[in-house]
């Protein structure tokens, strides 16, 4: 590269991170501006979309350094934006099909209490499901893995029903199990089970011949072999595999709600769909990312606080 | 008294159906409180010899006694040191050793063990590095650690199998001095088998020396030194010199065999 190029490069990435940082501030207040002149749309209160906006800004205020922060506020302003204008401003929009973005955040505000429940009994069937598969995907897992008869008949078993998507039999489990509520513990355990079954079943076979030669000559009992070191050794392979397992449940559960459920987040979606309201199918759809981005936050959390040793 | 015999152990591995023979009709013994070497080249089966001395494996052939009871399996009277990975990576340096006491003595309470463990961290020179995962810490002070965790466990009889051998020379040095210092201090004499392929590290850490090769003892040698011992001493003793002339020329009898017998002049 010459000299004058190289100059040039230089001046031109000079400029730009100056003007980066202002970018999402003056989106916001574009976006003001556009929410209190008069549109289509000016029935409806726009306290709790204001509220969540002002918190956006809040957060990025705070975190004025973060450059991450500041692109992700700089798109979903122009999201909201586009969003906003074309619900509002431009004409022959159908709201009925379009809601604008007051009124989805309006719903939060107006039925927090119904999200709240179906929230609760979202993650109440989730909870379940996950616990269920989680101990005995890794008792299994680990008898599995450590002998080797099991080993050899019952992995590659496992291998060839395990690929089977668990939403494909979701329909039948809600036909035949006698109450929704099995159904879908039934479905979300067995789209955890098998990851962490395989997963912990292969770990504990392929488990460093020194490390157990040194927990044997400890003369370790039965259970501290079982806790203390097989299940250690497992646990990091087993939270690799962890949020997607969950966001897979999770995906499969809102499926089963959508099919057979009378309360859930899937069954709120799929109820007022069926209304023709699509405000509060908009606003489902939202909480659901919600939550499953509040899960894998967790898990993500969890993995760093519980595997610290490497 | 003898504390360990072994009676015409053979070992043979069968790895699906591939058979070797590592160890042939080994016999040797090791008294109470005696600290032994085994030394040979690579492949002439010391931590095979180890392994069923420690219990993981059984002789394919023979016996071997402790306290002159045939014995089978691991046991608690005898402590391992392996030159790797004998620490648990998830436990912190003071939570293996905590781990060890409580394994050994159950009735412990969390805080005694945590105390011993600590005590034992401060005599191989660890104070302060308990809370530290093996990961954060070197391979000197993993060693340590181990031999803190082995040591804390009260076991009658040692057995390393060359606990030293990644460690570079100087710390080498250090830990050699500290392995002899911490087993001087130690309520009871432990009965110490020791696996490595340095001669200087056999002569200055045992009482005898057993020479392997052909998978068996082939030679015995005792070490003439008085404890404690002075490294510099030794050194430069008549007697080392000799010893360790004695010691080379069994290793270099087995290479000139391999080699094909011919006259090699030094
Ligand atoms: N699990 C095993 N399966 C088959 N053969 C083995 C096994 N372990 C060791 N051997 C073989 O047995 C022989 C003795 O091995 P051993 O590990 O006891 O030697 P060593 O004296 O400790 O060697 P080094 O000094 O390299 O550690 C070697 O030839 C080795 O290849
Ligand atoms: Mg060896």
């Amino acid at each position: 590269m010459t000299t004058a190029a190289l100059e040039e490069k230089k001046r031109f990435s000079f400029s730009w991170p100056a003007v980066q940082w202002f970018i999402p501030h003056v989106l916001f207040a574009v976006l003001l501006a556009l929410i209190f002149t008069p549109g289509a749309d000016d029935s409806t209160p726009h306290g709790a979309f204001l509220a969540v906006l002002g918190i956006s800004e809040a957060a990025l205020l705070i975190n004025r350094k973060s450059r991450a922060l500041t692109d992700i506020m700089t798109i979903l302003y122009l999201l909201f934006i586009a969003w906003e204008f074309g619900t509002t401003k431009a004409d022959s929009v159908n709201l009925l099909l379009y809601p604008s973005p007051a009124k989805v955040f309006a719903i939060f505000a107006s039925d927090w209490h119904k999200i709240l429940d179906g929230i609760r009994s979202s993650m109440y069937l989730l909870g379940v499901g996950f616990t269920l598969a989680l101990v005995l995907g890794v008792l299994l897992g680990i008898l599995t893995g450590s002998v080797a008869r099991l080993r050899d008949s019952l992995l590659p078993l496992a291998k060839v029903i395990s690929p089977i998507p668990p939403i494909i039999y979701t329909p039948y489990a809600v036909a035949v199990l006698p109450t929704f509520e099995i159904a879908s513990i039934f479905v979300i355990f067995s789209s955890i089970f098998w990851q962490i079954y395989i997963q912990t079943a292969l770990s504990v076979s392929g488990i460093d011949k020194k490390l157990l030669d040194s927990a044997k000559t400890m003369n370790l009992s039965a259970p501290a072999m079982f806790f203390h070191v097989l299940w250690p050794y497992c646990l990091p392979n087993i939270m690799k595999t962890l949020p997607i397992s969950v966001a897979n449940a999770f995906m499969v559960l809102t499926a089963a709600e959508m099919i057979g459920a009378t309360s859930g987040l899937g069954y709120f979606v799929r109820y007022y769909a069926d209304f023709a309201d699509y405000t509060r199918v908009i606003s489902g759809i939202i909480i659901i990312g919600i939550v499953v981005s509040v899960l894998n936050y967790g898990i993500a959390e969890l993995e760093r606080k519980v595997v610290r040793w490497h | 008294m003898k504390k360990i015999e072994f009676s015409n152990v053979s070992l043979t591995y069968d790895d699906d159906g591939t058979v070797y023979n590592a160890l042939n009709q080994m016999n040797f013994s090791v008294e109470q409180g005696e600290f032994v070497s085994i030394i040979g080249s690579s492949g002439c089966g010391k931590s095979s010899t180890l392994s069923i001395l420690a219990g993981l494996r059984e002789p394919t052939e023979g016996q071997y006694l402790i306290d002159g009871k045939v014995s089978h399996g691991t046991g608690r009277n005898r402590g391992v040191v392996f030159q790797h990975y004998s620490l648990f990576p998830w436990m912190r340096a003071d939570e293996n050793i905590a781990f060890g006491i409580k394994q050994a003595f159950p009735e412990t309470t969390d805080k005694e063990a945590a105390d011993i463990a600590k005590e034992y961290l401060e005599k191989v020179g660890l104070a302060g590095f308990g809370k530290k995962y093996p990961y954060q810490l070197s391979g000197g002070m993993q060693q340590r650690t181990a031999i803190a965790r082995t040591l804390a466990m009260q076991p009658e009889i040692l057995l390393l199998d060359e606990p030293f051998g990644a460690i570079d020379a100087r710390n080498r040095i250090l830990l050699q001095d500290l392995l002899l210092e911490v087993l001087g201090k130690e309520k009871e004499k432990k009965t110490i088998v020791f696996v490595t392929h340095d001669v200087d590290e056999a002569i200055l850490l045992s009482d005898r020396i057993l020479f392997m090769d052909k998978k068996r003892i082939l030679e015995e040698f005792e070490v003439p030194f008085s404890r404690p011992r002075k490294r510099e001493e030794i050194f430069q003793s008549r007697d080392y010199i000799n010893l360790r002339q004695s010691l080379l020329s069994c290793f270099f009898s087995g290479i000139q065999e391999k080699i094909g017998g011919e006259e090699v002049v030094l």
